[in-house]
């Protein structure tokens, strides 16, 4: 039973030579974390029209979309550190296949995450060559992405012991992210009745 | 509209407190002192890391009085374990179940070092935290009224008394380290200063972007009934909009937010 527990509850990847990257893999993680909150927060103003004034709508869709890039690509390169630790380094299969041997849950989410998460973005380039509502429902699991990787967030910062120093920043970038997500779907005669959305014109 | 949504809000909150009620009914209703209560759950607390920690010694070192010390270590917080369960049982005092965001960082510490590193920070951080509770039993044991917390205070001094010795023993204690300023500390957030400020943060975070959107919308209403006095139609926005328009309902009706169409729909 203490074996189980040191060894969900404790990290234990890589060794005192893996420090460095240890440090690249949190850093980038983190980025990805608030940039993958501020994508969302993004994509949403923009749809609806909350962001208009700060700019036409395909300035706003550009903005949403190096935010999108930004994620995923310090997503990848957390994944990819694993890689190449010194001690216990991860093999390509066990950072790509969510269920595979040696991937703890907290991983399997996470490769669940950023998979779905790539797939969102190559879909976004097929806007053109696919019906609106088939793209917008392939664009709509990025909130299913973003539940499987906030997960993986929480329980990867308790394994490293940095819940402590982490929950309040990223607890203050998740309220914003999931009421937006919310008041998305919030039926639009309840958002007029509150203020939030012009009546149609 | 209004009603169902009271309803669902009435209902979240029902479930809330009879989920709360549950879960303090589970531990016994007699009354037990703050600091009594601190004890058990301090003792529980380093049961829940010092075992793991024990058997870490046991699989990590190769130190054969590091692992002996680690052995011992796990056989007297199991008793004691076992002793805290028993005697917090009767008491509304509930205990946790898992180690503190300290406790885990030290077990990570420890599970990622390796040969004299792992020894070193093994022996260094049982000691610090050894140390750090001994305090607490000798003012549970001088103070307390309850008979029963008296004997296990006193077994429970005898057990910390005796594991900083053994800890000791194994020569790789840094007296001089167990002195300085290290994030050393037992906060188990047994005060719940971080759950009060979850709980304020959210529904401030959550006020605070409903009021940032309020803001918004307004300034959007505001400009567009400007640029309507003024004869434009307010509608310059990019193409987008109209082809999200055309795919989205075919009516011929326009609608200036995403949202709008969804109830068009």
């Amino acid at each position: 039973m203490t074996r189980t527990v040191t060894d969900v509850v404790v990290l234990a990847v890589g060794g005192p030579s893996d420090d460095g990257l240890r440090g690249v893999a949190a850093v980038s993680a983190r980025a990805a974390y608030a940039l993958m909150c501020l994508t969302i927060c993004w994509g949403i103003l923009t749809k609806t029209g909350w962001a208009r004034r700060f700019g036409e709508r395909k300035t706003l869709r550009a903005g949403h979309m190096v935010l999108a890039t930004l994620t995923i690509t310090f997503g990848v390169v957390h994944a990819m550190g694993f890689l190449f630790l010194a001690e216990g380094k991860f093999t390509f299969a066990q950072i790509s296949i969510p269920f595979g041997d040696g991937v703890f849950f907290r991983y399997a989410i996470a490769i669940l995450g950023l998979e779905l998460m790539i797939a969102i973005f190559i879909t976004a380039g097929l806007y053109r060559w696919t019906s609106y509502r088939r793209w917008q429902w392939v664009h709509r699991i990025a909130y299913a992405a973003l539940g499987l990787l906030v997960v993986h967030s929480i329980l990867g910062a308790m394994a490293n012991g940095h819940l402590a120093v982490l929950w309040l920043a990223g607890l203050t970038l998740l309220i914003p992210t999931v009421t937006l997500s919310v008041l998305r779907f919030v039926p639009t005669r309840m958002l007029v009745q509150i203020g939030l959305v012009e009546e149609q014109v | 509209m209004k009603r169902s949504l009271a309803s669902l809000v009435l209902l979240l909150t029902t479930l809330l407190l009879a989920g709360q009620s549950v879960a303090h009914a589970q531990p016994g209703s007699k009354p037990l002192t703050e600091i009594d209560c601190e004890l058990l759950v301090k003792v529980k607390l380093a049961g829940l890391w010092e075992m793991p920690a024990g058997e870490m010694a046991q699989s990590r070192s190769e130190d054969p009085k590091v692992q002996e010390v680690g052995r011992t270590l796990k056989t007297d917080h199991a008793m004691l374990d076992t002793a805290v369960n028993e005697l917090a049982a009767p008491y509304a005092c509930p205990l946790p179940g898992e180690p503190n965001d300290a406790q885990k960082s030290w077990l990570t510490e420890m599970a990622t070092s390796t040969g004299a590193q792992f020894d070193s920070v093994w022996a260094m951080r049982l000691r610090a935290a050894h140390g750090m509770i001994f305090p607490v039993i000798a003012k549970v044991r001088a103070a307390t009224t309850d008979a029963e917390i008296r004997k296990f205070a006193t077994t429970a001094n005898t057990v910390v008394m005796k594991h900083m010795t053994i800890l000791e023993s194994t020569n790789n204690v840094d007296y001089a380290q167990l002195a300085a300023a290290t994030p050393l500390t037992l906060s188990s957030d047994s005060e719940g200063t971080d759950m009060v400020v979850a709980v304020t943060l959210v529904p401030l975070m959550v006020a605070l972007t409903v009021f940032l959107l309020w803001l918004a919308s307004s300034r959007n209403r505001r400009r567009k009934q400007m640029s309507v006095v003024s004869g434009r139609d307010g509608d310059e926005d990019d193409e987008d909009d109209r082809r999200d328009d055309r795919r989205g309902r075919g009516n011929g009706k326009r609608s200036r937010l995403f949202v709008d169409k969804e109830l068009a729909r």
